[in-house]
């Protein structure tokens, strides 16, 4: 899962994306509106975290604009200005949710994770696909035989991306574009030796390698 | 009375009549001049036929010519009289004066004058008397004629023209009337358009109105701009204050939550970035709320609801609380937007954290406002609902929000000179919290 997070504030924006990768999501920081909008419009995020008070260009203007040019990215508000009427009128902007400063980091999370649940249609908490459940909290895989596998964190975004897309054919850019941050060295063998990595952790079948297309993560079976 | 179509009424009802009075005045008595000046030329002419018809022989008996009469002053009470009279005492008087008299005092040849006398039967009679000399004697010549048939007459005319000046009269005030609607007309509209402006359906008023209206409807504009604008520009000094005191409380707050920090001084700063967090948020909200009578713009609950619905739903996604909202569909009339979002949103935040499933809201508008906020939850005591709505009570500090929730409803209420009451719901079992606004 791959994060948009806009904030202009020197010392939060570098803190919450710590706090962000460290909850398992690979996070790009832009700290202005107009980077910020061009980030949202060419770079495939799966959420994105927008402040409003940015300097370039505010962030309701960023959101309108992402909005009219089609976009659908989840969008979460994260404001000082929190009055009833401006999180209505965030919602009216089209943000999926919004959420007033100060926040405590479990609850931004939370809000995060039901926002990419509700993206994806996904209604239990727990992401448990072909035998396989992620916790996402202690960042490992619990096995069909109920042994606990440990993941690093590149293996961990991997492996959760596939399992939020089972079945559908993933070519090597867009697990790329989704697990590493913008300023990740993005070579695709990187990918080949984290997909063979994860196999030998999960096991080889549940990977299917379509040969110049891709990978299918669980086959047919859910 | 401050009707302006009734006093036009009135006044242009006076100085008609005054105007008509006078007029009508006029005409009667310059026909009245006309007619005895004409009946005067008349007698004047007959008088001096008369003196030429007279004879005065050698004895001083007087006769006139045979024939020279006109028959109109034998026939008796003709209306016509006349009366000759000789210094010697003689005299000669119409057939037509029968057994009654003309009196008359005797004139020196020259003098003449006319009067009106009492004749014969109760006729009014217009005489006119002259002296002259004929031979060697001066002569009196008076002739009269009835007037009560010309009197008659002009009384007909006086009549009809008091007609036809009422009759003109009404017509010109029912004119009057149509004029007057006609030119109060887009002051009526201005009325329907400040009802608008109420309801916040428009945001001024029309300025193609009267010449002498527009004064004001111009200046009825340029105040509302003037509000609108400087609680626009408090708000977003505001907004902006929040965003610069916030964001240090947020970094304080991560702080908190930062597993590096040693747990004592998390319990501290926790404790002092709640208060400082909620000494803010009751600050500005005091500072943003607009009051009864603003210039901002109306709340449509239509529209409204279900995205403050929404944002409620997502703050908590971990429940799957039910929200039942019945509200009027058009924009309600003279309360400011944000005020009533601030309203509605800690209402139905309170509801939806003490909530289990449900939260039902029900708005109506008449000439006040009326909110019902209840819930499923567990319900509070009698001892709880009266601490409840002092500033910044919680009654579950385990639950996240800042309590602060009722303590602004009621100074939003409060703001609005409404009432509210607090108490269990009957059908749901929770919390009903029940308003109304006074919106004058």
């Amino acid at each position: 899962m791959r994060l948009l997070l806009v904030e202009d504030d020197a010392v939060l924006g570098p803190r919450l994306r710590q706090d962000l990768r460290r909850a398992g999501y690979a996070v790009d920081l832009v700290d202005n509106g107009i980077d910020g909008q061009f980030q949202g419009e060419t770079e495939a995020y799966d959420a994105a975290i927008l402040d409003l008070g940015l300097p370039g260009r505010p962030g309701l203007e960023v959101l309108q604009n992402w909005r009219s040019a089609g976009s659908r990215l989840p969008v979460i508000i994260l404001t000082a200005r929190d009055a009833w009427h401006e999180r209505v009128d965030g919602l009216k902007a089209g943000a999926d949710d919004y959420l007033g400063k100060p926040f405590h980091q479990e609850e931004l999370l939370a809000r995060l994770d039901a926002l990419l649940r509700r993206a994806q249609e996904r209604a239990e908490p727990q992401l448990s696909v072909a035998g396989l459940t992620l916790d996402e909290e202690r960042q490992c895989v619990q096995l069909a035989d109920g042994e606990s596998v440990e993941l690093t964190g590149t293996e961990f975004r991997l492996l959760r991306y596939m399992m939020v897309n089972p079945g559908k054919l993933l070519s090597k850019t867009r697990l790329t574009e989704h697990v590493y941050e913008g300023d990740a060295d993005r070579d695709s063998n990187v990918i080949e030796a984290y997909i063979k990595r994860l196999r030998q952790k999960i096991g080889k079948q549940l990977i299917e390698t379509r040969r110049g297309q891709g990978y299918i993560f669980g086959g047919d079976t859910p | 009375m401050n009707s302006l179509a009734q006093r036009l009424n009135i006044g242009l009802g006076i100085s008609l009549i005054l105007l008509m009075g006078l007029i009508g005045w006029l005409i009667y008595d310059q026909n009245q001049r006309l007619a005895d000046e004409l009946i005067v030329t008349r007698l004047q002419h007959d008088g001096e036929g008369l003196l030429a018809a007279l004879q005065v022989d050698a004895e001083g008996n007087a006769t006139l010519v045979e024939g020279a009469i006109s028959a109109i002053y034998q026939r008796p009470l003709s209306g016509h009289y006349f009366l000759l009279q000789l210094e010697n005492g003689g005299s000669l008087r119409s057939r037509s004066l029968w057994d009654a008299e003309l009196s008359g005092t005797t004139l020196v040849p020259g003098e003449q004058h006319t009067r009106r006398i009492n004749g014969p039967a109760e006729q009014p009679l217009l005489m006119w008397a002259g002296g002259y000399r004929k031979g060697n004697h001066n002569v009196t010549v008076m002739v009269a004629e009835d007037l009560s048939q010309l009197q008659q007459r002009l009384l007909q005319n006086a009549l009809l023209l008091l007609a036809l000046t009422v009759g003109f009269l009404f017509l010109i005030l029912f004119i009057q009337r149509r004029i007057v609607r006609d030119s109060f007309a887009p002051l009526r509209q201005l009325g329907r358009e400040i009802e608008q402006l109420e309801r916040g359906d428009i945001d001024r008023l029309t300025e193609a109105v009267p010449l002498e209206v527009q004064p004001l409807v111009v200046e009825v504009n340029r105040l509302l701009q003037v509000m609108g604008r400087r609680l626009e520009r408090s708000r977003h000094a505001l907004g902006n204050l929040a965003h610069a005191l916030k964001g240090p409380l947020n970094l304080l707050t991560q702080l908190a939550d930062d597993s590096e920090t040693p747990a004592s001084l998390k319990q501290e700063l926790r404790r002092h970035t709640a208060a400082l967090q909620q000494q803010i948020e009751q600050q500005l909200i005091r500072a943003r709320l607009a009051g009864a009578g603003s210039a901002g713009q109306r709340f449509n609950p239509a529209e409204e609801l279900p995205a403050l619905i929404t944002v409620l739903e997502r703050i908590y996604h971990h429940k799957q609380i039910k929200f039942e909202c019945h509200a009027p569909s058009q924009n309600l009339s003279n309360i400011d937007r944000h005020d009533l979002h601030e309203l509605l949103g800690n209402l139905l935040d309170n509801a939806a954290k003490w909530a289990k499933e449900k939260v039902r809201c029900v708005i109506e508008q008449n000439e006040v406002i009326h909110i019902i906020v209840e819930d499923d939850g567990s319900g509070v005591t009698e001892a709880e609902l009266a601490a409840l709505t002092e500033r910044g009570h919680r009654l579950d500090e385990t639950r996240p929000g800042h309590g602060l929730g009722l303590a602004i409803v009621k100074e939003i209420v409060e703001l609005y000179h409404g009432t509210l009451e607090l108490d269990r719901s009957p059908e749901l079992g929770g919390l009903r919290v029940r308003l109304s606004l006074s919106l004058q």
